[in-house]
């Protein structure tokens, strides 16, 4: 029908060519660096210096014996996958309850949602003064209520549960709108037709709900994981790594390896495992969820 | 007769050419680096402006970083461009002298006060910056509360825990510390490790050992064991590992703490809420009687010029500006510290008395800046910080101080 004229671009040409500055900006922001980033972890560069020298996997090597290196890997798993599971808890209840209609849902969906448009370095400091020794509103209502003061962030495993559950605050209003879209797309038949066979509410949440929610789960749980997982801002503002290094994620470590202990090679090959643990990670669970998905249709 | 008339008719033309040259106005773009904020800021820009009012050619572009100061100039010397002048912040020699033009034959540079040299002079003897200030500091005190409590000031280590032990029965904090800010810990192991280390007949050889990699770090031992009694005697207030530094001269102020490892502007914010508070320094206590209490003191404002700066003649200029005694007392008065050149007067407020106190009393450089690879710092910090919250051990402080040290120095 159309014939195809001469000095006309071809569908093919037209989409490379719209795709080309989204493909420029990821070789110049994803690929160089990561490319560089790979190359400066096989050295033992200091981060400004001129002179450096390549020491080969030595970095790597050290990965596994470093204290640090662990306390911050451990960290990290638990403020990606415990900050992602209650932000999954959390976002499945907040959905249910503010998808029904009632006065002000919009203010308290709002609300809830809110946390998540703020930098994660504000609302760390929020919570650092909350939480604070003196002068902390969490320790005023203990002792209201009789107790003694806490020094909440000043032993590191407290302080890094106290960090995964502000996180989990911080991001389940994200959790919830994804959710919220999600069972809005349940259609209501389904639910009618559970009604006539006589199941409950509960039978029908763990039947039809959780079933139809999976492609929402898939999601949520991957956008909060790898957030999770890469976590900075709050550990910066909330403890600064401390007490000694014991709250650091494996993203803060980067950054006080490269520009504190001024060991940029080192670094780097922290930075090298980060990107292929978070890669790894969200495949594997991308992959899980797929298989429930196809499961569930 | 004729031939020698015209050779020295050649002479005096090519040399009134060259003073010509040089009665030229300076011209060309200078990008300054420095930290300066809020009253230091704008004493810096007065100065700046100054500079530029004598020389209208060059226009002056002050880029203002401040906590990320260290971290941005860490990039930009990785990326090898720097700004023509920049703060070296204490580091003039062990981070930036790589990137620094030698300013020995600079007209101010024989009036440096003599006891900067040892943390300004590298092996060669040259010089990388003007410096405007000494960082001269000592334990910063409540003075009205150690003076209620009917103490002396301390000369010794068990002189200081006895004051903290009398602080701490009357209810109050011995050394409050903002451990939030993991410099804060840091701070007492880089003021107190000369005390241990570098105070007394073996200083000299012990200080020889650190710069050549051959310091037997059990020694460190002591220096995290004062720490630690500070922790373990209950004399560090409760949240010292998790304290803001937002409070820190609050609590000098509010009279709860006794002593604070920090540097004198912690003096210079507390004046800023209450003028008449009765606060001060006071020398670092020597390990035992046998030896003197001490100062630290150090490069502090001073400032370099990249030594591949395409505007080297301006940035000269303005270093000459800046050191000119009024611009140096300037400096000097905002931020509460002693100028770094000879015949320099500064009226430093309420810090006026003490520097006179103890202007005879024995200095010895920042431990960290002097013995220590650029980058232990960081370590310093974190053992610091892990020590006070539990999280290390002394034995376990040292070995990670050890294999920090060993790293560091491999880079070289």
């Amino acid at each position: 029908m159309f014939k195809k004229k001469a000095g006309v671009a071809s569908d093919n040409q037209v989409v490379l060519v719209m795709t080309l500055p989204a493909v420029l900006l990821m070789i110049v922001f994803v690929a160089v660096p990561l490319v560089m980033g790979v190359q400066i972890s096989l050295t033992n560069w200091n981060g400004y210096s001129q002179d450096f020298t390549y020491n080969g996997l030595a970095n790597y090597k050290k990965l596994f014996s470093d204290p640090m290196f662990l306390r911050a890997f451990r960290n990290t798993i638990i403020y990606g996958f415990g900050s992602t599971l209650f932000q999954t808890i959390l976002g499945v209840l907040y959905a249910l309850l503010l998808q029904r209609a009632f006065a002000l849902r919009g203010l308290a969906r709002t609300i809830i949602y809110l946390p998540a448009m703020i930098a994660q370095l504000l609302v760390g400091y929020v919570w650092y003064f909350m939480v604070q020794y003196n002068r902390g509103a969490l320790n005023d209502i203990v002792m209201m209520l009789g107790g003694t003061k806490l020094d909440w962030l000043g032993v590191g495993d407290r302080a890094v549960i106290i960090i995964m559950i502000i996180n989990t605050l911080n991001f389940c209003g994200k959790a919830m709108i994804i959710y919220i879209a999600g069972l809005n797309s349940i259609p209501d038949m389904y639910y009618e037709a559970a009604s006539v066979d006589g199941a409950n509410g509960w039978q029908q949440f763990w039947g039809i709900t959780m079933p139809q929610l999976i492609p929402a789960i898939t999601t949520s749980t991957l956008l909060n994981l790898i957030g999770g997982l890469k976590m900075f801002g709050l550990v910066i503002s909330t403890t600064g790594g401390g007490p000694g290094y014991s709250t650091h994620s494996l993203s803060s470590l980067i950054n006080s390896l490269y520009f504190s202990y001024q060991d940029a090679g080192y670094a780097s090959a922290v930075g090298v495992f980060t990107f292929v643990f978070i890669m790894a990670v969200s495949i594997v669970i991308r992959w899980y969820l797929a298989k429930k998905e196809a499961a569930a249709q | 007769m004729k031939k020698a008339l015209c050779l020295l008719l050649m002479a005096a033309m090519l040399l009134s050419g060259i003073a010509a040259a040089h009665a030229e106005p300076l011209s060309g773009e200078l990008i300054i680096a420095s930290r300066y904020t809020g009253v230091q800021g704008d004493a810096f820009t007065s100065i700046i402006e100054g500079f530029q009012a004598e020389n209208p050619g060059v226009k002056v572009e002050n880029q203002v970083f401040t906590s990320d100061y260290e971290d941005l100039m860490k990039a930009k010397m990785a990326a090898n461009d720097l700004p023509d002048v920049f703060m070296t912040h204490g580091w003039s020699i062990m981070r930036y002298k790589e990137y620094l033009l030698p300013l020995n034959d600079e007209p101010w540079a024989k009036d440096i006060v003599q006891g900067l040299n040892s943390s300004i002079l590298d092996e060669d003897g040259k010089v990388y910056v003007l410096p405007n200030t000494i960082a001269w500091t000592g334990v910063l005190v409540q003075n009205e509360l150690l003076n209620e409590l009917g103490l002396e000031i301390p000369k010794t280590v068990e002189e200081f825990m006895h004051c903290c032990e009398v602080a701490k029965d009357a209810g109050y904090v011995g050394v409050y510390m903002a451990g939030k800010d993991t410099r804060s810990p840091a701070y007492v192991l880089n003021l107190i490790a000369p005390s241990f280390l570098l105070n007394g007949a073996d200083a000299a050889e012990i200080g020889a050992s650190l710069q050549d990699g051959s310091f037997d770090w059990g020694k460190w031992a002591a220096v995290n064991e004062f720490l630690m009694a500070l922790k373990d005697n209950g004399y560090l207030n409760v949240d010292c590992a998790t304290a803001d530094t937002a409070f820190q001269s609050e609590t000098l102020v509010a009279k709860e703490s006794l002593f604070i490892f920090q540097r004198n502007s912690v003096l210079v914010e507390a004046w800023d809420i209450d003028p008449e508070a009765d606060l001060g320094f006071i020398p670092l206590p020597a390990k035992d009687a046998s030896e003197e209490a001490y100062l630290v003191g150090g490069e502090s404002q001073a400032f370099g010029i990249w030594k591949d700066s395409k505007n080297i003649d301006a940035a000269k200029a303005f270093l000459a500006y800046m050191a000119r005694p009024e611009n140096i007392k300037l400096i000097a008065e905002v931020c509460g510290e002693a100028p770094g050149l000879e015949g320099v007067e500064v009226d430093s407020g309420n810090l006026t008395k003490w520097f006179e106190a103890w202007a005879a009393t024995k200095t010895l450089p920042w431990f960290d800046r002097v013995y220590l690879p650029s980058g232990m710092w960081a370590t310093m910090r974190d053992t610091g910080s892990a020590l006070i919250g539990g999280e290390s051990t002394i034995e376990k402080a040292g070995e990670t101080m050890q294999a920090s040290y060993e790293q560091l120095r491999s880079q070289k």
